[in-house]
């Protein structure tokens, strides 16, 4: 267990060592996961990609990659500012409220825009789709996460 | 639900902060209590009365006593 003087904005690693220890080994993890993935895209693409296409894909992966692997090994206790039972925080409250809101809310937002298509045969590409319903899915939680922290709702 | 946390916390000294740092919790937590914005967890109430030394009736009570 770790104090709070110890505390720092990435935290440390649960196996131990320095802040710039953690940050190291998730960005290269992350470099080379972003890497792994970028080849698995361009072996499915069948080759239709040019060797630097793998590099270009690894780009908007390396954030998550990076991210995640922060995450996975971060220790909380370590991070400046996070609390010890954020369960038990108001935050948790409104991130709760708001996945309840906004699951509603894209219900009935997809539904409408699925029965739209259906009545005007409209066709759009699958990609695009699942795309956008991401998109709705984080712009609807963000809104509704706002609201109940500006409400108190 | 109203509560009696801020003159509680106003007795034993301490600042948001402090009761916030003790709890575990957010410091917007216990700004949201006071306020009567928000209804704790049992568990969160368990730590609040043990913390002030009384009981959860001592810190809150219903809108509504039937």
């Amino acid at each position: 267990m770790h104090n709070t003087q110890e505390r720092s904005t990435f935290g440390r690693a649960k196996f131990g060592g320095s802040s710039t220890l953690l940050i190291t080994i998730s960005l290269v993890s992350g470099a080379l996961l972003a890497l792994l993935f970028a080849f698995g895209i361009y072996l499915v693409q069948d080759s239709k990609l040019p060797w630097w296409g793998i590099l270009l894909a690894a780009l908007p992966l390396y954030p998550v990659t990076a991210a995640t692997i922060w995450a996975i090994f971060v220790d909380r206790n370590t991070i400046k500012g996070a609390v010890k039972n954020p369960e038990n925080s108001i935050e948790n409250s409104w991130f709760s409220k708001a996945a309840e809101s906004s699951f509603c809310i894209i219900v009935a937002v997809l539904g409408i825009g699925a029965g739209v298509t259906a009545i005007f045969d409209l066709e759009f590409q699958t990609d695009m789709v699942l795309t956008a319903a991401t998109m709705l899915c984080f712009i609807v939680f963000f809104v509704c996460y706002q609201f109940h922290k500006r409400t108190g709702r | 639900m109203q509560n009696k946390l801020k003159e509680l916390r106003a007795e034993q000294g301490f600042s948001q902060q402090k009761l916030a740092d003790l709890l575990g919790v957010s410091r917007q937590t216990i700004i949201s209590i006071e306020k009567g914005k928000f209804d704790p967890s049992l568990p969160l109430a368990f730590d609040l009365a043990r913390t002030f030394n009384c009981s959860i009736e001592d810190i809150f009570t219903p809108d509504r006593l039937d």
